[in-house]
C-alpha cells in the first residue's frame, strides 16, 4: 500500500501545474485497479497498511472523486484563484483519504478519519461563496469533533482493556451491560455524526450549501463513507450490545430517512436538495451496517459507492447551472432543458441513478438493503415502502422542477455545455452503470 | 519585531540562571532564591522606554509574584511546624506563580501591556520552575489541590476566552487552559508533562512568530493587515489549529498521550471529559481567529503587498507539520 501513498504524497510536487496533475490523479486511479489481490482479507500488507475489499473499492472511489474534482473546478485555473494553494489541499484530502482507508489500526485510523476534515475546512473556507461559509466550516467541524472525542477515549480505553488496536487483533468487548453500552454509544457516535444519521445531520446541508463544488463533490463522494467505513471496522469490537441495539438505530433511519426524504421535497435550494437526499440514503446505509449479516453490510458498501458517484456527480451538474445562471435556486434556475438540451439528458440518466433505476449501482445495494431489512424484521415494510418511494418523488421533483417549466427570463445566453463538463459526468456516470457488470459486485452481495 | 537590546542578552542569561538555581535546588530556601533571581531579570525585561504600558504590567507582575514569593518562603520555614499543611501552602503560592485557575486573574492583564517576545517568555519559560516544583511536593492532600485547580484552570481558560478580541489575551487565556492539561499531566508522570509543555511551547512560538513579526494584536488585524503570503495565512491558521489540538497536527499528540495515561492509571473520567470539553471551547475561539486568516480573497492595502517575512517564521510554523515525519521513525525501527 505504501507505493499508493507514495504517489499521493509526491503529487505535491506537481501542485503548481494543473494539468499535470489532474492527470496524475487518473493515472493513480488507474494504476489502483489492479491492486485487489484476494478476495476478502486484508492483503497488500506493509508497515501497518493494508487493503481489503471495502478498504478497496472506497480507496478507488477517493482517487477517482478527487481526480474529477480537480476536472471540474477548472474554474479555479481560469481565473487564478489560488489554483495551487487547491491543488495542495485537493492532494492533501487524496492522501489522508488513502491513509484512512488503507490503515490496519484503530488509532491511526482515527488520526486518519480526522485529518480529513482541515483539507475540507479550508476548500469550503477558502473557495467557498457567501460569508455564511464560516457558520458552516465551524458547524462541520464542531460536530465532528464533538462526536469524535469520545471516540478518541473509547479506543484509547480499549488500548488499555484488550493491549492491541490492531483490527482484528483487538479482542472483542463482549459483554452486555450498563458500562458496555456507553462504551458502544461513545464509539458509534462519532460515525453516526459524520454519516450522517438523522439527528445529528444539520451539518450537512449547511456545509454543503456553503461549499464549492469541489467541497461539495468530495463531502457527498468520499467524506460520508468514512463514517460508513468506520462503522464497519468497530462493529465486529461490539457484538453483543450491537445486537441489542441495533432495534435503535434501524428504527432511527428508516425514520430518519422518510422524514428527510419529505422535507427534500420541501427544498427550493438544489444543493441543499442533494444535500437531504444524502442523508436519506445514508440512513439506509446505516440500517444495512446494523443489521450484522453479510447481505446487509455489502449492500451498504455498494449503495455507499454507487451513492458516490451519483450524488457527487449531481453537485458537479448544479454547479454548471450555478456558473451560467448564477443561483442555484428552483425558481431561478428551472426550464434548463431550454438552456441545455443535451445536459437535460445527464440530468435525466443521473436522477434515474438517484433513484436507484437499474441498472445502477444504487439498484443492486438498495435491493440488497430491502432484502436485508425486511428479512430482520417484517414491521420494516412501512419505512422502507416510504423511504424509496419518498426518495423517487423528490428526485423526480428536482429533475421536473429544473429541466421543464417556463424558463427565467434574465438570462440572455449561455453555453450550453463545454466537452469537459460532459467528460466530467461521463467519468461518473460510466462507473455507476457499468460497475454492475462486475461479478465482484454480487460476490460482495451474495 | 523582534528587537533584542544589549541588556536583554544580560537579564536574559540571568533568567536561565535562575530558572536552572531553582529546579536543581535541593533545599527550599535555594528554591526560593533561583525564583526571585528569575523574577529580578524578568522584570527589565518587560520594561521599555518607549510607553508606560509595559512598566504597568512590570509592576502588577512583581506584586504578584511577590506575593507568591514570600508566601513560598513563609511556608518552606513552617515546615518545621506543621508537617502537613505546608505543602499545601507551597502549592498554592506555586500556582499563583504560574497563574493557574484561581489565581489567574493577573495573568490576561499583564500580558496585555507587554511585547509578543515578552509574552512567550512569559507563557512558557516562566512556567517550567513552579510546575516542576509542584511536582515534587504531591501528596494525597494536595493533590485534591492540584486535581480542582487542574479543573478550573481548564474551563477558567476556555470560557474566558470566548469574548476576548485581542489576540495577547486570547493567547493568555489559552496559557491557562492549557496548565489545567499541564497539571493534570504533572499528576501523572513528570515525564507526560515534559513532553506536554515542549509541544505547547513549540506550537505557541509557532503562533506567536507570525503574529510577533505581523504586529497583530487584535484579532480584525488578522483580516485587514494582510498577512499576505497565502502560506503564512495557512501556516497561522494550522498553527491555531494544532494549538486546540485537532488530529494530525503537533498539539494533538501531547493531548492524546495525556488522555492514554489516564486510561492507563484509572484517573477520573469526569475530570478527562472536563478536559475535553474545554479543550473544544478553546478551539472554537482559536478559529474565531484563523478564520479571517482564511478567507483567501481579502482587501488588499498596497504596503501590505511587501512583505518582509524570514525564513525563521514559516520554519517554526512548519513545526506543526512534524507528525507526518512520525512515519519515518516507524521504517527506522522496522
Amino acid at each position: 500500500m505504501l507505493k499508493y501513498l507514495f504517489l499521493g504524497v509526491l503529487m505535491i510536487f506537481a501542485v503548481s501545474e494543473w494539468n499535470v496533475l489532474q492527470a496524475l490523479v487518473f493515472v493513480g486511479s488507474f494504476l489502483f485497479i489492479f491492486s485487489l489481490g484476494g478476495g476478502f482479507h486484508f492483503n497488500n500488507l506493509s508497515l501497518g497498511l493494508g487493503v481489503d475489499w471495502v478498504s478497496y473499492i472506497l480507496i478507488l472511489l477517493s482517487f477517482w472523486i478527487v481526480a474529477l474534482v480537480v476536472k471540474s473546478s477548472q474554474k479555479i485555473s481560469d481565473t487564478y484563484n489560488f489554483e495551487i494553494l487547491f491543488l495542495f489541499t485537493c492532494v492533501a484530502l487524496l492522501v489522508s483519504l488513502i491513509m484512512t482507508f488503507c490503515c490496519t489500526d484503530y488509532l491511526l485510523f482515527y488520526i486518519c478519519f480526522e485529518s480529513s476534515l482541515i483539507p475540507t475546512l479550508i476548500l469550503i473556507l477558502g473557495w467557498g461563496y457567501q460569508p455564511e461559509r464560516v457558520q458552516a466550516g465551524i458547524y462541520m467541524l464542531f460536530y465532528t469533533l464533538f462526536g469524535s472525542l469520545p471516540l478518541l477515549v473509547s479506543f484509547l480505553l480499549m488500548y488499555s482493556v484488550n493491549g492491541s488496536l490492531t483490527f482484528n487483533l483487538a479482542a472483542a468487548c463482549s459483554s452486555v451491560g450498563f458500562v458496555s453500552f456507553i462504551w458502544y454509544f461513545c464509539t458509534f457516535f462519532a460515525f453516526a455524526v459524520k454519516l450522517p444519521m438523522f439527528t445529528v445531520h444539520l451539518w450537512l446541508p449547511k456545509a454543503h450549501v456553503e461549499a464549492p463544488v469541489s467541497g461539495s463533490m468530495v463531502l457527498a463522494g468520499v467524506l460520508l463513507k468514512l463514517g460508513g467505513y468506520g462503522m464497519i471496522r468497530v462493529s465486529s469490537m461490539f457484538l453483543g450490545v450491537g445486537r441489542e441495539m441495533s432495534f435503535g438505530w434501524l428504527s432511527l433511519g428508516l425514520m430518519g430517512g422518510s422524514i428527510v426524504s419529505v422535507m427534500c421535497l420541501r427544498q427550493t435550494d438544489m444543493k441543499a436538495l442533494i444535500a437531504y437526499s444524502s442523508v436519506a440514503h445514508m440512513g439506509l446505509v446505516l440500517c444495512g451496517l446494523m443489521l450484522f449479516s453479510l447481505v446487509g453490510v455489502g449492500g451498504a458498501v455498494v449503495v455507499m459507492v454507487g451513492h458516490g458517484l451519483c450524488s457527487s456527480c449531481l453537485f458537479c451538474l448544479t454547479n454548471m447551472v450555478y456558473e451560467r445562471v448564477g443561483s442555484r435556486s428552483m425558481s431561478v434556475s428551472k426550464g434548463l432543458l431550454s438552456f441545455m438540451p443535451s445536459m437535460s439528458l445527464w440530468w435525466f440518466l443521473l436522477s434515474a441513478g438517484n433513484m436507484a433505476a437499474p441498472p445502477t449501482l444504487n439498484l443492486l445495494g438498495e435491493i440488497n438493503l430491502i432484502m436485508g431489512v425486511v428479512s430482520w424484521s417484517k414491521s420494516c415494510f412501512l419505512g422502507v415502502a416510504c423511504l424509496s418511494f419518498f426518495s423517487a418523488a423528490y428526485t423526480l421533483y428536482m429533475f421536473s422542477t429544473s429541466q421543464h417549466g417556463k424558463y427565467f427570463s434574465s438570462l440572455f445566453s449561455c453555453c450550453s455545455g463545454q466537452v469537459r463538463e460532459y467528460l466530467v459526468l461521463m467519468l461518473h456516470w460510466l462507473p455507476l452503470n457499468m460497475v454492475i457488470l462486475n461479478q465482484v459486485c454480487y460476490y460482495m452481495c451474495s | 519585531m523582534l528587537v533584542l537590546k544589549p541588556h536583554h542578552g544580560l537579564f536574559l542569561i540571568t533568567l536561565l540562571a535562575g530558572l536552572l538555581i531553582a529546579v536543581s535546588s535541593s533545599s527550599w530556601f535555594i528554591l526560593w532564591m533561583g525564583l526571585e533571581l528569575n523574577l529580578m531579570s524578568f522584570i527589565p525585561l518587560l520594561s521599555s522606554s518607549e510607553n508606560r504600558y509595559p512598566a504597568e504590567s512590570a509592576l502588577k507582575y512583581f506584586l504578584i509574584q511577590a506575593l507568591g514569593s514570600s508566601s513560598l518562603l513563609m511556608a518552606s520555614t513552617l515546615s518545621l511546624f506543621m508537617s502537613k499543611a505546608w505543602t499545601s501552602i507551597v502549592l498554592l503560592s506555586l500556582l499563583l506563580k504560574t497563574g493557574a485557575a484561581p489565581f489567574h486573574f493577573w495573568l490576561p492583564p499583564v500580558m496585555q501591556g507587554i511585547d509578543w517576545f515578552q509574552c512567550f517568555i512569559l507563557m512558557t519559560i516562566q512556567k517550567i520552575a513552579p510546575i516542576s516544583m509542584m511536582s515534587l511536593i504531591l501528596t494525597n492532600l494536595s493533590s485534591l489541590t492540584l486535581i480542582s485547580s487542574s479543573i478550573l484552570s481548564a474551563t477558567v481558560g476556555a470560557l474566558g476566552g470566548l469574548n476576548q478580541t485581542l489576540t495577547r489575551k486570547i493567547l493568555a487565556y489559552s496559557s491557562i487552559n492549557h496548565m489545567g492539561w499541564m497539571l493534570a499531566a504533572i499528576s501523572v508522570n513528570e515525564q507526560m508533562w515534559a513532553i506536554y509543555f515542549m509541544a505547547y511551547s513549540l506550537i505557541t512560538l509557532s503562533v506567536v512568530s507570525i503574529f510577533s513579526s505581523k504586529q497583530i494584536f487584535h484579532i480584525n488585524q488578522v483580516l485587514t493587515t494582510n498577512i499576505y503570503p497565502q502560506t503564512t495565512k495557512m501556516m497561522l491558521f494550522l498553527s491555531l489549529l494544532s494549538l486546540g489540538g485537532v488530529p494530525p497536527l503537533l498539539g494533538f499528540f501531547p493531548k492524546m498521550m495525556m488522555i492514554q495515561e489516564f486510561m492507563s492509571s484509572q484517573l477520573s473520567l469526569l475530570w478527562l471529559s472536563i478536559l475535553l470539553a474545554s479543550a473544544l471551547l478553546t478551539l472554537f475561539f482559536y478559529l474565531r481567529v484563523a478564520n479571517s486568516s482564511l478567507m483567501l480573497s481579502s482587501l488588499k492595502t498596497k504596503y501590505s503587498l511587501q512583505t518582509n517575512l524570514s525564513n525563521f517564521i514559516l520554519s517554526s510554523s512548519l513545526l506543526n507539520m512534524s507528525p507526518a515525519l512520525y512515519p519515518l521513525l516507524l521504517l527506522i525501527s522496522y
